[in-house]
């Protein structure tokens, strides 16, 4: 057997095709799988959204929710993007699938975790390194020092955003006896209570 | 005028192509997944640390909470042995240099030496104090302890098996 041009321009065709509705399929995939809901139709997730919803990060500016990935994904659609998307939800299914939920070890996770933030997702809402969370005020001595630090004016930091701001949306107990997290613990514990308080008066 | 003839042949060499693609495709993407996103960052410079902040820890609450948490609840803490007396002054001009890793032969027989010529009679010598003891954390009732298993090893040849 022996294939004319006119059946290889045919095949190229139909690969074509082919590749353009794969392509428009991931993307949707892609963006579908990236909401929060998504992320929480996986139990191992919904610890992660109640101590975000107890966070200083709970609502954005203009009082919205904000979602997860617009931390753990990299902003635009570029290769970054693309790698993280792809290593991440490979990883985060084969271990849902194979390993019990109470062998998820959050110690570990936290630098996996680390890893993949971006600076630019923080960014992309701190713009201004130099005024403080609620961008009214200006930024704390320490803080303009540190920030000097990482942006090289001061010495270079080798550093993350999320390597000195640790716990920014979430609250493992192993780090609740922090002194910088007293206030979020505070409000974690409370919420807890009132979960648990709940879920006793349903029994009764 | 090209024409490609579907023997047993080519479609063998073809899938042969198409998984050593795949194979360097892979490879290629964990090769820029760690270009982008290194596990450990290029070392940097401390910052110029003014007058004011000159007992380090005010700052590396915030910067470092967990390490000088650490530090404070264990006996360096407690016993007031503080950050420069291991890891010299960011700027260089203390009488010990500035180390992230302190050198355990130049700092810690300072005040250890007693306890150092012991173990290293009790276990060989160590280059490393590290991989038994936490240094922030309370030092021997460490994460390293809790899972302490009883042994007979008289050597330092598996750091971290026995203790
Ligand atoms: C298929 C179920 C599932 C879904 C859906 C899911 N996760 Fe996970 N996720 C897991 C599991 C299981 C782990 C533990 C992985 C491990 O221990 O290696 C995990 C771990 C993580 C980690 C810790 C870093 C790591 O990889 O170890 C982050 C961050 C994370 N998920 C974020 C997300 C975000 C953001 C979403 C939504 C876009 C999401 N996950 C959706 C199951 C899921
Ligand atoms: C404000 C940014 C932000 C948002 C929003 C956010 N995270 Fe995270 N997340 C982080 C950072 C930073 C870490 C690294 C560990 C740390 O410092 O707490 C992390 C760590 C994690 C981890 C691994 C460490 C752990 O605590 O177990 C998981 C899993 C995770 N996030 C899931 C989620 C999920 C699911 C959502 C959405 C419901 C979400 N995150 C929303 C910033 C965020
Ligand atoms: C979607 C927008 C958004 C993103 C993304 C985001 N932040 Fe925030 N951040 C906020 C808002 C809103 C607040 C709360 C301001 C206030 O207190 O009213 C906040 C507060 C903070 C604070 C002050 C916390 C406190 O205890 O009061 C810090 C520090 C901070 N963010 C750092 C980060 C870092 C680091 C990241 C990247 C992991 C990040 N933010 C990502 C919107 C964002
Ligand atoms: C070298 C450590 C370091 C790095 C890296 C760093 N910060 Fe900070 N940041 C600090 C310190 C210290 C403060 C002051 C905290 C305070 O005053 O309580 C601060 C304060 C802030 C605040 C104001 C918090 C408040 O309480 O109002 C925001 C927002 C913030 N940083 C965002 C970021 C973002 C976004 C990045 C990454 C682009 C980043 N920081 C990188 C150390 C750092
Ligand atoms: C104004 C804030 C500030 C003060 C004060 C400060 N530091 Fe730091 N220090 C930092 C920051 C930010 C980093 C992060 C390292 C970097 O990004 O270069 C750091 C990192 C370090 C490290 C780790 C370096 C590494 O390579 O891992 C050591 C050790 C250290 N500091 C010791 C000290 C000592 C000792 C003092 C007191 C003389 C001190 N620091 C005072 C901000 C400060
Ligand atoms: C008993 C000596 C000792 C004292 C006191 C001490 N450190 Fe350390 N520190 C060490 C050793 C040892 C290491 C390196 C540990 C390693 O490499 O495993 C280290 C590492 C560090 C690191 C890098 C840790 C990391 O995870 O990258 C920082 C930051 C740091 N120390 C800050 C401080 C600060 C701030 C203080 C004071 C509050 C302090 N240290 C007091 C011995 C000490
Ligand atoms: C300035 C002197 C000084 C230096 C330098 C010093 N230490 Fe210590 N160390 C102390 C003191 C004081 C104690 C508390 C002793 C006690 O309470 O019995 C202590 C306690 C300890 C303990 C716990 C002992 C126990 O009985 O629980 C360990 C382990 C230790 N140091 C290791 C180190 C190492 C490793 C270094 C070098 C990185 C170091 N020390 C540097 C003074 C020092
Ligand atoms: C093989 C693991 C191991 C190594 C390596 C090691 N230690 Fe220890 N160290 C121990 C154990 C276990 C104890 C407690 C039991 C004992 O005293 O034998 C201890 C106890 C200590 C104590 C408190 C006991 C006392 O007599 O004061 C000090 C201080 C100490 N070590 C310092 C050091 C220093 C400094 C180094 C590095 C030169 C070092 N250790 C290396 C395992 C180790």
């Amino acid at each position: 057997m022996s294939t004319t041009p006119r059946q290889i321009r045919i095949t190229l065709l139909g690969v074509g095709i082919l590749l353009v509705a794969g392509i428009v399929a991931t993307a949707a995939f892609f963006s579908f799988s990236s909401t929060t809901s998504f992320c929480t139709s996986c139990h191992e997730m919904n610890v992660h959204k109640e101590e975000l919803a107890q966070s200083p990060h709970a609502k954005d500016y203009d009082e919205s929710a904000i979602d997860c990935a617009d931390c753990h994904l990299p902003r635009g659609l570029g290769p970054r993007y693309l790698s993280v998307k792809t290593y991440l939800g490979v990883k985060d299914v084969f271990v849902h699938f194979t390993e019990s939920p109470d062998s998820i070890d959050r110690r570990h996770s936290q630098p996996v975790a680390r890893r993949f933030v971006d600076d630019a997702s923080c960014q992309a809402c701190h713009d201004d390194l130099y005024k403080d969370a609620k961008k009214e005020k200006d930024i704390s001595e320490i803080g303009k020092l540190a920030h000097d630090n990482y942006n090289g004016k001061d010495g270079k930091s080798y550093r993350l955003c999320v390597d000195c701001h640790t716990n920014m949306a979430h609250l493992p107990s192993f780090d609740r006896r922090l002194d910088i997290n007293q206030e979020f613990a505070a409000k974690l514990v409370a919420a807890e209570q009132l979960v648990a308080a709940e879920e006793q008066g349903g029994a009764q | 005028m090209i024409t490609i003839s579907l023997t047993k042949k080519n479609m063998l060499l073809g899938a042969c192509g198409l998984f050593i693609l795949a194979v360097v495709g892979i490879g290629l993407f964990f090769l820029y997944l760690n270009f982008a996103f290194p596990v450990k960052h290029a070392t940097g410079t401390h910052l110029a640390v003014p007058d004011q902040y000159t007992d380090c820890v005010t700052c590396h609450t915030k910067v470092s909470a967990q390490v000088t948490q650490d530090w404070r609840e264990a006996k360096h803490g407690v016993t007031l042995v503080k950050c420069v007396v291991c890891h010299g002054e960011p700027d260089g001009k203390g009488s010990i240099p500035f180390m992230a890793t302190p050198d355990p032969k130049l700092i810690c027989s300072r005040c250890h030496d007693p306890a150092v010529v012991r173990m290293e009679a009790k276990y060989g010598n160590s280059a490393d104090c590290y991989s038994c003891h936490a240094y922030h954390q309370n030092p021997v009732h460490s994460n390293a302890y809790e899972t302490r298993v009883p042994t007979t090893q008289t050597t330092l040849d598996q750091p971290g098996q026995g203790f």
